[in-house]
């Protein structure tokens, strides 16, 4: 895949951004999806910017929170500051700018990420730039 | 009503220099309609022990900053990062905004029974179960239900599954507190309307009048006075399926509480009321009616969709 998200260049990767499992990615209207790899099949959750078909949600008041199958809170998104918020994941909040990719109080700017499964990986434990795609995660079909 | 606020309410990823919208919406409502609120010490030494962890960060970020402009001669007016950056003062923070707060230390009682509770694994404890912070929830629940007592009833605001089990249901009822996961449905408690709120209750306006009919004891035009755990699934074409906790006034001035459940084609809406408490009982298992659709159909997903697929597939 070969994406522009902010000021961030992906060439011939295959995950853009990763979320923990859920793959993000801008389309050129600036809107986000994210997916959730994982499982055996992949489940779109935010769909340009608006809760996917057969996503579970609640509106907030700056955006709306994705809720698991039994109603919990899984994450929040805020499309006008374009930002993915968790206090359940245990993930550090992801914001994508025009100007940088924020990931927690980390900026990744004006970076072309080449030829990697992943171009910027975040777990709870850390973010890489440039990783090999993580095992056990579902093909990023839709 | 005592608002008691749990550490999972009140975390944040960033260094707050003010409190973030959502605890903001809800210290606002509670300064408005006379609410004290409540930080049990030992959510407010959680808070404390994430923010400390983001003032370290700020003050290695600052000093990487100071090194850089020293780097390329640039002169600047260097202030130690000790005297610039702290940790925020929890209490100060809500107060600032108008409201009553304050830190409530657990009693040796409330230790003890804490202590009791999570070695012998009883309620709230849900069954099998294993937190390793389990006995920092359990002191936090004695503050919560001997707060409730003291006050007259309390109203706890945490997501932590030792708080919100249904193991815990009786006593909390005995205790006065009435417990909400999120801050929405804490608004919503407080008769604050949210996002989630305002649009169940225009799912159901229509519903209303036929739901009288069928013999509900409300007017045809009923006062809901709360949405509690909302769910909405989002169908290919606009809003397919909601549900949640309803309260309404009931035509006497009582409480008439269900679960409604909301499923929406393009042709109609079903509303299906389910698990009716109200005085005037016993009422059916569940009542349904149907309505004109509240909300049209959007035609975006499709092509979103098919953007989205040319992304994968392809690139831009």
């Amino acid at each position: 895949m070969n994406l522009q998200m902010g000021s961030q260049r992906f060439v011939d990767v295959e995950i853009p951004l990763l979320w923990g499992t859920r793959a993000v990615v801008q389309d050129r209207d600036n809107h986000l999806s994210v997916i959730n790899l994982d499982g055996p099949k992949a489940r779109l959750e935010i769909l340009a910017d608006k809760p996917a078909p057969k996503a579970r949600f609640t509106p907030t008041f700056d955006g709306f929170t994705i809720l698991s199958r039994h109603g919990d809170e899984l994450y929040s998104y805020s499309p006008g500051d374009k930002k993915l918020s968790t206090t359940s994941i245990g993930l550090p909040d992801c914001q994508v700018r025009p100007d940088a990719i924020w990931v927690g109080t980390n900026r990744f700017s004006g970076n072309m990420i080449s030829g990697f499964g992943v171009g910027i990986s975040v777990t709870e434990t850390g973010i890489g730039m440039g990783t090999s795609l993580p095992p056990n995660l579902a093909e990023l079909v839709v | 009503m005592l608002v008691i606020l749990n550490s999972d309410i009140l975390y944040s990823q960033t260094l707050l220099t003010t409190l973030t919208p959502p605890i903001h919406r809800l210290i606002d409502a509670c300064s408005t309609q006379g609410h004290p609120v409540a930080i049990p010490e030992t959510a407010k030494l959680e808070f404390d022990r994430k923010q400390s962890e983001l003032v370290d960060n700020a003050k290695n970020e600052l000093e990487g900053a100071y090194a850089t402009l020293t780097r390329f001669e640039i002169n600047y007016e260097q202030q130690p990062p000790e005297d610039v950056i702290t940790t925020p003062d929890l209490i100060a923070l809500i107060t600032n905004t108008g409201a009553v707060a304050e830190i409530v230390e657990p009693t040796i009682e409330d230790y003890r029974e804490a202590h009791r509770r999570a070695s012998l694994h009883l309620v709230p404890h849900p069954p099998g179960e294993t937190k390793s912070d389990e006995m920092r929830d359990l002191v936090i629940w004695m503050v919560a239900l001997r707060l409730a007592r003291e006050s007259d009833g309390a109203l706890l605001v945490s997501r932590d599954v030792v708080h919100t089990h249904s193991r815990g249901d009786v006593e909390a009822y005995e205790a006065g507190l009435t417990r909400v996961r999120t801050v929405d449905d804490a608004l919503e408690f407080l008769d604050v309307q949210t996002p989630a709120g305002q649009l169940f209750r225009q799912l159901m306006e229509p519903a209303w009048p036929l739901l009288a009919g069928e013999g509900l004891p409300i007017t045809a035009t009923p006062a809901v006075r709360s949405v509690a755990r909302p769910v909405f699934e989002q169908g290919l074409d606009g809003l397919a399926s909601a549900s949640c906790t309803l309260k309404v006034t009931t035509q006497t001035g009582g409480i008439l509480q269900c679960l409604a459940e909301v499923e929406i084609s393009a042709a109609q809406q079903q509303v299906t009321l389910r698990n009716i408490v109200a005085d005037g009982g016993p009422y059916p298992l569940a009542m349904s009616v149907q309505t004109d659709p509240v909300l049209g159909p959007t035609a975006e997903s499709e092509e979103h969709l098919s953007q989205l697929r040319q992304i994968l597939g392809d690139g831009t």
